[in-house]
């Protein structure tokens, strides 16, 4: 069967930089803006952008992923030609097993799925972003430029570039150089990891490129940087909201700037849904004592106490005369009477006893360690 | 463990009281809760209980309830084998009253047949619950009963279990047996072991507005709450991609349950708020249920209303229901006034201040409920010399002014939030009598002209004037002609018999002569020409009065004015109306208590010196003896009705002196079978409406009608003649459909209304039948509260 598109997503990552978030679940999984997951974007993106067919690859803790992503329906991506394929790590009788040892390595591992579609084109995405995208646009652009590769890439501080591979390119858009993470960066252009390949190039390159017994074949540090001269690799533009989900701190912040800034990121636009697999849960509950203001509230929330500038996800309780602040709660935590939360993200299914007072001047990420 | 239970929703019944948020869909596809719909219960009752295997009956419009139901994915009834089954109707749709007929289960025999499983569920789709069925069945099977009914409360809940073999042969043979459904086998049939089952856990069948309400609120309740949303037994719902509850900072949220994707910013107490609903900063909404997509804006106030789908209440609307009836907005209505209607009603008698006729009741009815609405009301009457001597001194002194010689004085007076004015003319109105003065034309021309000019000078402006009959009449015309004022106007004919006609030629020319050549003057006439809405007080009479015969020569203006002329019902005051309640009467009852009504029966019986017997019809009137009322129709037959066996006749009246020598002729003629109660006062007539079981009133016309509407509410079953009011209000019973409140016949001809009697007798000796007839009778709904909000709405379209 043909493709024209498919899509590889690299979902094998923990994100360390996430800590104790990301101790029992890969980065994919992680809850943001109360009721979605990280993967819901990417995913959500490729519906919107009519691509139907996406190769999920994981390594990381992928049960909890696993189980959040079934069939797909929750992204109407249940379809017959295509649909979704989680790809984990396997052995086989020629290659025995490898873990997968970069982004580059882990689609060198797959591409017997790609080439069961033997698409056109080869669409890589991560769960590392925040942001609403039409694809179509830029494989479109791909193909006008009749480029062999194309990296989706944004305008940045010079601040915000020294955390991105920040690309140089000519007045056509071609690439000229890429530095990964530079001290002193030459423009402020910052790759977004989103890259479309022409699946011929990339296959010929996995293969010529990557072997078993390389330490780590990586697209960004490895494929990309080798391309740049021999082949022609362009850089399109993207100029909507984009953020990117790397410490506790850009968490905090991108989840916050749902309340203050709901234009970035409009969750309730209808012409362009990010879809999740909700949970069932009745409507949320505030009783006659609450108090809540400027903030997010999910389904199955029990609310006795305050709530201010917060991010309330899925099944949170909150007791009497407990006020949280500028906060970000996950699914099912538990907070007693008397407790006060300022600055902080409370991890998924921690129980606060009452009169806890967890005040931070910079945002702190709460979890079982905290609380002993 | 493969489940033994095969489940099957009753979704064919409809509920009348729901019918305002049934126009789109079924009731089992009313939403609840913020995110559900009612099937949901009964649906994840099911999937919670095991059952794979689901079929659905619908009548009427269920697009709604397949969409949301879909494939059954969410209650994982799409399965391969087994799963989710929607059987519509085959054949004509038939009237289902209280539960799914066998004919109509006959249609799909085949799925019955088909299915493997050994026992049969059936619910209904409007029931809010969380059960397991895994209990009940294990008692049927343990009790060995033919039939386990779930009850709560000992309450019907149209569930019940037993063998699928044993309702097929129930569905094959019910017309051999006489059954039409379950309920009838389980009443009447002798020979079935029935096992009742009282689940415990809260439990609510919706079937009237206020059920729906009620049970919202019921949710707010954490124990309840609790019984209901079980985290070992979930309720499941079709999902939505919304961001979840998004609170603004001007968010004041108390006592309430909040679906995802709203939008919050202004205040909510008690009350329930759906998926995407938008309540903007000022608005207040209080013991209220919104459901999905509505949009409240800035400072709107909500208490106690029901906001169906896509709804919009605009800035600063005000809406207020009560606990027992709240105000509910239909699916996508739109009710964007600026700001509060300002309505000023003008007429020559309301209650309690001063009384002639039925006009009175309504102006004292009217202006209560619509300012629950929000609307400003105020009512503006002439201060007659009664009124002055029994109220001058709860009255404000307002204004004075003068007009050509006559000093005119307004006295102000608040009741209830309505604001009273009266207009003192000391030359004219300082009269005993109301109506009937010599002076009338110059009486009620400078009425006319004062009332104008107390509009003019209001502190505030009126944006609507509401006319009562043809003693306003020419306000319309002196505002466009004479004052160039502009405010709207609206006429309600209550009576089309009364004109307000004068020939002085030498008068109207002094007064008139501006704005009419005419020698003679007609009020009513010129109020149809010149205002701005004209309507009746029922739908039908103002159709009527577009003909000749009830025209009353006004027919040819009528038509002129079609596209303007409404129908809106009187309403019925049923806080006085109430047999429940109704202190005057010798037993109360409703209708959970119908059997109460006869000891009002025998008393009437005993009082008259009839037999007292409950199986004999007795039949009643209340009527003026006029003409109008088509007491012709009765002298005329009288002998023949009283050759039906054992009939009793009651009458209280007074009027035509020629009719009350014959009734009174009558009376003596049918010693203890018949009462003349002539002259009114003379015995309490609610004691009539409440001992009677049949009710006479044959009129020739009638615009709106009082009495029957009374006998209604009383279960006392009306015989009309199918004119104006009375066939608005009055159903002819059909035996088949089962559908009606009274008997009816069309034309006015005493062989007709013979025949209706001999008819409504026969039912009346059908017991089941009769029992029928009397509930729905009592069901019927006049509540003025539909009266103000159909003004209401027409008071909008005017002043758009």
């Amino acid at each position: 069967m043909h493709k024209e598109v498919v899509a590889i997503l690299l979902a094998g990552g923990r994100g360390s930089r996430l800590k104790a978030l990301t101790d029992t679940i890969p980065k994919p999984a992680l809850h943001f803006g109360g009721k979605y997951r990280m993967i819901d974007f990417p995913l959500s993106n490729c519906t919107n952008s009519g691509i139907d067919t996406i190769g999920i690859i994981t390594q990381y803790e992928p049960i909890e992923l696993m189980s959040y992503i079934g069939i797909g329906s929750a992204w109407d991506l249940d379809v017959l030609d295509g649909g979704i394929t989680v790809l984990p790590p396997y052995t086989s009788k020629q290659k025995g097993f490898y873990w997968q040892k970069g982004t580059a390595h882990a689609v060198y591992q797959h591409l017997n799925y790609l080439e069961l579609y033997h698409p056109k084109y080869v669409l890589i995405l991560s769960t590392d972003h925040i942001y609403k995208m039409d694809y179509s646009e830029l494989i479109d652009y791909h193909t006008q430029k009749k480029a062999d590769l194309t990296i989706s890439s944004i305008k940045v501080t010079e601040e915000e570039a020294k955390q991105f591979g920040v690309l140089t390119i000519d007045k056509n858009n071609k690439i000229i150089s890429i530095k990964e993470k530079p001290s002193t960066p030459e423009s402020l252009l910052a790759s977004q990891g989103i890259y479309v390949f022409n699946y011929e190039i990339l296959k010929r390159l996995l293969k010529d490129i990557t072997n078993e017994d390389a330490n780590e074949t990586d697209f960004a540090k490895h494929v990309i940087p080798y391309m740049i001269d021999k082949y022609s690799v362009y850089s399109y533009l993207f100029n909507g909201y984009w953020r990117d989900i790397g410490t506790i701190y850009s968490l905090w912040k991108t989840n916050m700037e749902l309340i203050d800034y709901p234009k970035g990121m409009n969750l309730s636009d209808k012409k362009w849904p990010i879809f999740s697999n909700s949970e069932h849960k009745p409507a949320h509950r505030v009783y006659a004592q609450a108090q809540i203001q400027q903030s997010l509230v999910s389904e199955g929330c029990k609310i006795f106490g305050n709530v201010y500038h917060s991010v309330l996800s899925s099944g949170v309780f909150i007791d009497r005369n407990s006020t949280v602040k500028n906060s970000v709660i996950m699914p099912m935590v538990q907070i007693g009477k008397g407790c006060l939360i300022e600055n902080a993200i409370v991890k998924m299914n921690l129980n606060i006893a009452d009169d806890k007072k967890l005040i931070y001047d910079e945002v702190m990420l709460v979890t079982e360690e905290v609380l002993t | 463990m493969k489940s033994l239970l095969l489940g099957v929703i009753d979704a064919t019944v409809l509920y009348h009281d729901l019918h305002q948020l049934t126009l789109h869909r079924l009731p089992s596809a009313i939403q609840f809760g913020g995110r559900y719909r009612l099937i949901d219960f009964s649906l994840s009752n099911f999937k919670n209980s095991g059952i794979r295997n689901v079929a659905i009956f619908p009548n009427g419009n269920y697009r709604s309830l397949t969409d949301h139901v879909s494939s059954g994915k969410i209650w994982d009834l799409d399965r391969k084998k087994d799963g989710l089954f929607i059987l519509p109707p085959k054949r004509k749709i038939e009237q289902t009253k209280a539960f799914i007929s066998f004919n109509r289960l006959k249609e799909h025999m085949v799925y019955f047949l088909r299915s493997k499983q050994t026992y049969v569920v059936i619910t209904s789709g409007v029931i809010v619950w969380n059960i397991s069925f895994i209990e009940p069945l294990k008692q049927h099977i343990e009790t060995k009963a033919d039939i386990t009914e779930i009850k709560y409360k000992n309450k019907r809940l149209n569930t019940f279990i037993l063998k699928k073999e044993y309702l097929i042969h129930l569905i094959l043979q019910h017309e051999y047996l006489g059954f039409h459904n379950l309920i009838e086998v389980i009443a009447f049939s002798k020979n079935n072991k029935i096992n009742v089952y009282n689940h415990d856990g809260y439990t609510k069948m919706i079937t009237t507005i206020h059920d729906l309400y009620e049970s919202h609120m019921d949710m707010l309740d954490e124990t309840i709450e609790k019984q209901v949303f079980r985290i070992d037994r979930p309720i499941l719902s079709k999902t939505k991609d919304l961001l979840p509850a998004f609170y603004k900072d001007k968010a004041v949220v108390k006592n309430a349950m909040i679906a995802s994707g709203t939008q919050i910013n202004g205040h909510i107490e008690n009350s329930i708020i759906s998926r995407e609903v938008k309540i903007s900063d000022g608005a207040k909404i209080n013991h209220s249920i919104i459901m999905q997509e509505s949009i409240i804006k800035p400072n709107a106030i909500l208490e106690y209303c029901v906001i169906d789908k896509h709804a919009v209440i605009g800035h600063n609307v005000v809406l207020k229901g009560t606990r027992e009836r709240p105000y509910v907005v239909s699916k996508e209505e739109k009710i964007i006034t600026r700001s509060k209607m300002r309505i000023l009603h003008l007429a020559t008698e309301c209650a309690p201040f001063v009384k002639a006729g039925g006009l009175a009741d309504v102006l004292a009815a009217l202006p209560k409920h619509q300012r629950d609405l929000g609307i400003e009301v105020s009512v503006c009457i002439p201060l007659y010399k009664q009124i002055k001597n029994k109220y001058q001194n709860k009255m404000q002194y307002y204004h004075q002014f003068s007009i050509d010689d006559n000093t005119c004085k307004i006295f102000s007076f608040n009741r209830d939030g309505v604001r009273y004015y009266f207009i003192e003319i000391e030359q004219y109105f300082n009269t005993a009598n109301i109506y009937g003065n010599e002076d009338d034309f110059i009486r009620y021309y400078y009425l006319n002209l004062c009332t104008i000019e107390l509009i003019k000078q209001l502190d505030y402006k009126i944006d609507l004037v509401h006319l009562h009959d043809y003693h306003f009449g020419l306000i319309p015309i002196l505002l466009k002609k004479r004052f160039n004022y502009r405010v709207k106007t609206c006429l309600t004919i209550h009576n089309l018999k009364y004109q307000g006609i004068y020939h002085d030629k030498i008068l109207v020319n002094k007064y008139l002569h501006d704005i009419i050549s005419e020698s003679k003057i007609n009020f009513m006439k010129l109020g149809i020409m010149y205002a701005d809405i004209i309507t009746t007080v029922s739908e039908t009479y103002s159709k009527e009065i577009q003909y000749p015969f009830f025209g009353e020569n006004l027919q040819d203006i009528i038509i002129k004015r079609k596209k303007d002329l409404y129908g809106v019902l009187n309403g019925l005051d049923e806080e006085i109306y109430n047999p429940k309640t109704d202190i005057s009467i010798v037993s109360n009852y409703d209708i959970h208590t119908i059997d109460r009504k006869l000891e009002n029966k025998r008393f009437l019986q005993k009082q008259f010196s009839f037999t007292v017997d409950e199986d004999i019809p007795l039949i009643g009137m209340v009527s003026r003896l006029v003409l109008q009322k088509g007491i012709d129709l009765v002298l005329g037959v009288f002998d023949e009705i009283m050759k039906i066996e054992h009939v009793q006749f009651v009458l209280l009246g007074t009027g035509n002196k020629d009719y009350e020598i014959q009734f009174t002729e009558l009376e003596k003629k049918y010693n203890h079978r018949v009462k003349m109660n002539i002259g009114f006062n003379s015995f309490n007539p609610n004691q009539i409406y409440a001992g009677t079981d049949i009710f006479l009133m044959p009129s020739k016309y009638e615009p709106c009608g009082l009495s029957q509407m009374i006998a209604l509410k009383y279960g006392s079953i009306p015989i009309v003649r199918e004119t104006g009011g009375l066939k608005d209000t009055v159903f002819a019973y059909n035996e088949f459909t089962r559908n009606g409140n009274g008997f009816t016949f069309t034309n006015y001809n005493r062989e007709d209304m013979l025949h209706t009697i001999k008819r409504a007798i026969s039912f009346f000796y059908q017991k089941k039948h009769w029992i029928r007839i009397i509930e729905h009778a009592m069901k019927s709904n006049f509540s003025y509260q539909k009266t103000a909000r159909n003004y209401y709405s027409l008071y909008e379209s005017v002043l758009k």
